[in-house]
């Protein structure tokens, strides 16, 4: 399964793709048909994780994302983001340098951990509460759908063009 | 910096935890909130902030008000009046926590953070990050308007479902341009502050 013994990550390129996640989760989004908008955050916290690998992208997507949070006035959300980001982003991670069943599977783990992570955390917390959990759910599982398949596939096209 | 966290901090646990169940206090409260985010940031900025969970503070209302008709049991009151209160004590306390947050998050600058003591080895991030962040949203306007040259992504009825395809691929590709830049910006920018941090403080330190 194992393809390739990676190199260790440069602390710089952490940062550069935590810029990366800020910018696309406050910058990059298209309106649904519904009416809300589906914001490519996701998609680039699978990508992170891809190309970075479990550590790295755990922490460009929790960090990256809490960040985004703070700054785009949603900072009630920031420590939930930071979790279920920094999740997102490790499961992905791991799927680095995998190849078949494995590759494919493991986005699809980290965004459904992202979507259960955001359900569960706000529960607990007194301003959401479950109506308010429950009302997130759609939002956030259409965000997971597009994360999975806008991360993969920007992960295809960027390996071949950077080959 | 510290002080201001703190008592952001505090607000928001007594908020949440102890004045939770008391609607006149936690409406007095909101009021107080908004004048000051009028007084400070004006009303502008408050009403980009306000759009958006003002709708959200609504929504949270009607769900409660349908799980109230559906689990409709062991009230005093009527189930409506009930499940409205609940939710409008919900949609304050959520009101009061994002407003509270957010006037202090808007206090602080980045020269507040870089005036913070930290270590050479977390400051050289967030510098790096500051510089990186610059850059890119300048380029991020640019690349947007080039984008919109494309012919195939000139998309006039952007909510239209038909064109979600299309404009999905705008942002993959954006995102890729992007990936790029920031990436070669950050090999570059990075092993230069790298290089002059053993030029600047390792000399120092050895007393050249």
């Amino acid at each position: 399964m194992e393809s390739k013994k990676s190199e260790p990550i440069k602390w710089y390129t952490v940062v550069s793709f935590t810029v990366v996640v800020l910018v696309i989760t406050m910058f990059a989004r298209i309106p649904l048909p519904s009416g809300g908008y589906f914001n490519f955050g996701d998609v680039a916290v699978v990508f992170a994780g891809l190309m970075l690998g479990k550590f790295g992208g755990a922490i460009v997507g929790g960090v990256g994302s809490a960040l985004a949070d703070i700054l785009g006035g949603f900072a009630i959300f920031s420590p939930l983001t930071l979790l279920a980001k920094g999740f997102e982003g490790l499961f992905s991670g791991f799927a680095k340098n995998k190849t078949g069943f494995i590759f494919w599977i493991l986005p699809g783990i980290a965004v459904i951990s992202m979507v259960g992570i955001y359900f569960v955390g706000e529960i607990f917390m007194p301003a959401i509460k479950l109506q308010g959990a429950i009302l997130e759910l759609l939002p956030n599982s259409i965000q997971a759908v597009g994360g999975y398949i806008g991360g993969v596939l920007l992960f295809k096209i960027y390996s071949r063009v950077a080959d | 910096m510290l002080g201001g966290f703190l008592t952001t901090f505090i607000s928001v646990i007594v908020l949440n935890y102890i004045i939770n169940n008391n609607l006149p206090i936690l409406s007095g409260l909101l009021i107080l909130v908004v004048l000051l985010f009028y007084i400070f940031y004006g009303a502008k900025v408050f009403w980009k902030l306000a759009k958006f969970w003002i709708k959200f503070a609504l929504f949270l209302i009607a769900v409660f008000v349908l799980f109230g008709i559906i689990n409709c049991n062991g009230f005093e009151r009527s189930c409506l009046t009930e499940s409205f209160f609940n939710g409008s004590k919900t949609a304050l306390i959520l009101l009061n926590t994002v407003f509270i947050l957010e006037l202090y998050i808007l206090s602080i600058t980045i020269d507040d953070i870089l005036s913070i003591n930290l270590p050479i080895k977390y400051l050289k991030v967030l510098i790096l990050m500051r510089t990186l962040m610059n850059q890119v949203l300048a380029k991020f306007e640019n690349d947007k308007i080039l984008f919109n040259i494309i012919p195939e992504f000139q998309i006039v009825h952007k909510s239209k479902l038909k064109n979600l395809k299309p404009m999905f691929l705008k942002n993959l590709i954006h995102i890729m341009t992007l990936t790029f830049f920031i990436k070669e910006q950050g090999e570059i920018l990075g092993p230069l502050i790298d290089n002059r941090i053993i030029h600047t403080h390792k000399t120092k330190a050895n007393g050249k």
